[in-house]
């Protein structure tokens, strides 16, 4: 019997073109069932979102229809509240269905992170493992199943995005980042590593057409339900001018050191500046750095961008690290001595997650949080130098750049 | 033949262009002409006009006096124009001259032009700017003590030595005099040094509050030790070494001297830009220092801060004992000290 077991555990077992061991195929199921259970358990959880914003915006797709578009009373990107709007068509609990739908991405996210992580690596295992960890990332449950939001669909299609840049399919790659553009504006943390792709011939100028095309599609059915078009052009600039109550919402940034309650108009302006000046400073230094731009490079400098802009920008929320911590999670597995720092960040994040759910004070203040965010920062700061001053990467003055990613 | 828009724009931002002796790369003169106009916008939303044109014309010509310093110092064109980008858009440098309306950019820009002289060994130009700069405020006192080191290397003629004593020596008289009899309540004005972690309260109901006084002579008492163990050794001044020497010595100062206001650190947060510049594992260092000054304008202009100052204080001991140690080991001090041992 024993012998039997382990036998049919080790057995290798297809999936169309999927092939694995028996055993794996158990430990995803498993984990996938436990990860089902989980989210099941906590849908009825109302969050404060969901009753001031999530369902008014549903009360008034219902009342009004598609026509209800037209209306202003949203300020998320229109592509959202389609989402929201074929939702109250369904005979079902709205929020069950909108968590449903979120949930249902991510495990879609910990299969894309899965692949990814078997591209970047060509384990297996450390596939099987990654789609586990994501699945049980307790801002990914408490994202989606718990709070209501729906971070998990920019991120999967910026996770879409760079796994195509990983395979050299560019243009399918910047279709689903303009997709993410058009979703939502947090997408543009991380524009500028595309920046330094274009500098090192893996993206071309015109492979950036996708943004403006995704937004204007996404734009689209708002518009021909009857809300201005110059409206739809700047929902961004008005999702930006709200949150001014604090400099940053529970986010462990640098206003978490210096100061998150004062200057709230005056530091609007001069953190964007701020991070667009350092930006500038950041990518003039990786222009010059002429090296072979392997998979690491990308996914270290998505999570450094990420948290770079984050760490300055104003009116940063607690969910805003949910991107950098699904690309530090492949990152990790290229990395394994990188470990702690997955953990660290995600302790940060999960503090702000439970003060907005329980409505209680973090026990640890958020400028200690701060600082430890500024290390994991530095940390992978240092990590991408190493990587552009690396003999083994570096190119000389004079050789040709290779087209794709390596 | 096809135009190929996209190599055609990555051979331009690599281009080499010459105005008169000037070459340089198109992607630094972007780089130059981008951050000014950050810089400029960054000022923006504090003013209810545009910026004021003196304040914005002393700080962009501290930022160049500061990136030709690099330039003496290292000949490379990619950290002279990083050191222009970083003091252009530097936090503490928007929050003095912009939102504080003070005067610490004068004062920085004078002893750039200062070290600028003393890399071109033009000691007497260096010593006339440096006794200005003693005179004009107590703030500038570490400088003496870093002078001090200079002359036990040579760098300094003993004349010279002699005038900054002088200079730094009766300023030091006369505000502390003023200063110790003034009546204050607190020993620090929003700077965070020792002050911030035993307390800060003036003892009341004293002629001379003691604990001011005892910080003043501890301030001085400490750093002629300090400036005692650095002859036992022998220093090579570089720019490096130079820089380090400055915010070594000006940030001690200020760690246990009485009285010292927010603007303490506005020179050494320049300072330490142009140390990070010139030796890039050094990071820490400005970045650390950066969120002290800070931290100390924004307990000024807000009247609280987001942590305990204390936290600040430490940060900045920290930095002061790496530089210390790192002098110290430069100096061969530790070594002759473990050889005695």
């Amino acid at each position: 019997m024993d012998q039997y077991v382990r036998n049919l555990l080790k057995k290798k077992i297809s999936i169309g073109t999927y092939q694995t061991e028996m055993s794996q195929f158990v430990f995803l199921a498993v984990i996938t069932l436990l990860a089902i259970s989980v989210r099941i358990s906590v849908r009825t959880f109302v969050a404060q979102d969901w009753d001031w914003y999530w369902s008014v915006w549903l009360d008034e797709l219902r009342a009004g229809g598609f026509r209800a578009l037209a209306d202003d009373f949203y300020d998320y990107a229109p592509p959202v509240m389609y989402i929201l709007y074929l939702i109250t068509l369904l005979p079902i609990n709205a929020m069950t269905a909108f968590k449903g739908l979120c949930c249902l991405l991510d495990f879609v996210g910990a299969i894309l992170i899965g692949k990814m992580v078997y591209l970047c690596t060509g384990s297996q295992k450390k596939a099987h493992f990654s789609y586990g960890i994501f699945l049980f990332l307790p801002t990914v449950i408490l994202n989606a199943s718990v709070w209501s939001q729906c971070d998990i669909i920019y991120t999967l299609l910026i996770l879409s995005c760079v796994y195509y840049l990983l395979k050299n399919k560019t243009w399918t790659a910047m279709w689903f980042y303009g997709a993410a553009f058009a979703v939502k504006l947090q997408s543009l943390f991380i524009f500028p590593f595309l920046v330094i792709l274009w500098v090192r011939k893996k993206v071309d100028l015109k492979h950036f057409i996708t943004l403006p095309i995704m937004y204007l599609v996404g734009i689209f059915p708002a518009w021909l339900a009857g809300r201005p078009f110059m409206e739809l052009l700047g929902i961004y600039a008005f999702q930006g001018s709200k949150d001014r109550w604090s400099l940053s919402i529970k986010f462990p940034n640098i206003y978490q050191i210096i100061g998150n309650n004062f200057f709230l108009d005056e530091y609007v302006g001069a953190g964007m500046y701020l991070i667009l000046g350092i930006l500038m400073m950041v990518m003039f230094y990786m222009a010059y750095q002429k090296v072979q731009v392997h998979k690491e490079m990308v996914i270290l400098m998505v999570i450094f961008f990420g948290m770079l802009t984050t760490y300055f920008l104003p009116h940063m929320h607690e969910r805003y690290l949910y991107l950098t911590d699904a690309f530090l999670l492949v990152y990790i597995m290229m990395r394994v001595k990188r470990f702690p720092l997955f953990i660290a960040a995600g302790f940060l994040t999960v503090v702000g997650y439970a003060q907005y759910l329980t409505k209680n004070d973090p026990t640890v203040a958020y400028g200690v949080l701060a600082f430890v965010q500024l290390l994991l920062l530095i940390q992978i700061g240092l990590d991408l130098y190493q990587y552009l001053h690396n003999p083994e990467y570096v190119l000389s003055a004079d050789a040709v750049e290779e087209r794709g990613i390596l | 033949m096809r135009f190929d828009l996209d190599g055609y724009l990555r051979d331009l931002l690599f281009r080499k262009f010459c105005i008169g002796k000037f070459h340089f790369d198109f992607l630094e003169a972007l780089l130059a002409v981008c951050i000014t106009g950050a810089g400029f916008l960054l000022r923006t939303p504090f003013e209810t006009g545009l910026p004021h044109w003196l304040f914005l014309l002393v700080e962009w010509y501290l930022a160049v006096l500061s990136a030709v310093l690099i330039w003496n110092g290292t000949g490379s064109r990619k950290k002279t124009i990083l050191t222009y980008a970083i003091l252009i858009v530097l936090p503490t440098i928007v929050a003095d001259g912009t939102i504080l309306r003070s005067n610490a950019c004068i004062g920085a820009l004078l002893f750039v032009s200062a070290l600028l002289f003393l890399e071109k060994d033009q000691q007497w130009l260096f010593t006339i700017i440096s006794a200005g700069l003693l005179l004009w405020s107590v703030k500038y006192i570490g400088i003496l003590f870093a002078c001090m080191v200079l002359w036990q290397s040579r760098r300094l003629k003993s004349e010279q030595l002699l005038v900054l004593l002088a200079a730094g020596g009766a300023r030091c008289f006369v505000a502390y005099r003023a200063w110790l009899a003034a009546g204050y309540t607190l020993a620090t004005f929003h700077w965070p040094n020792i002050y911030e972690i035993v307390g800060k309260a003036a003892v009341q109901g004293q002629l001379i509050d003691p604990i001011a006084l005892v910080g003043l002579f501890l301030a001085f008492g400490l750093l002629i030790l300090t400036v005692w163990l650095f002859s036992q050794g022998r220093l090579e001044i570089g720019t490096v070494t130079m820089l380090r020497l400055f915010l070594f010595f000006g940030l001690a100062a200020g760690y246990f001297l009485p009285y010292m206001d927010q603007s303490y650190g506005y020179l050494y947060a320049v300072l330490s830009v142009l140390y990070f510049v010139c030796l890039s594992k050094e990071f820490p260092v400005p970045m650390l220092l950066q969120i002290v000054t800070f931290a100390a304008y924004q307990e000024c202009f807000n009247g609280e801060a987001m942590m305990s100052m204390a936290i600040f204080a430490v940060i900045q001991f920290l930095i002061i004992a790496w530089l210390g140690i790192q002098l110290l080991q430069e100096a061969g001090v530790i070594s002759v000290w473990k050889k005695r041992n």
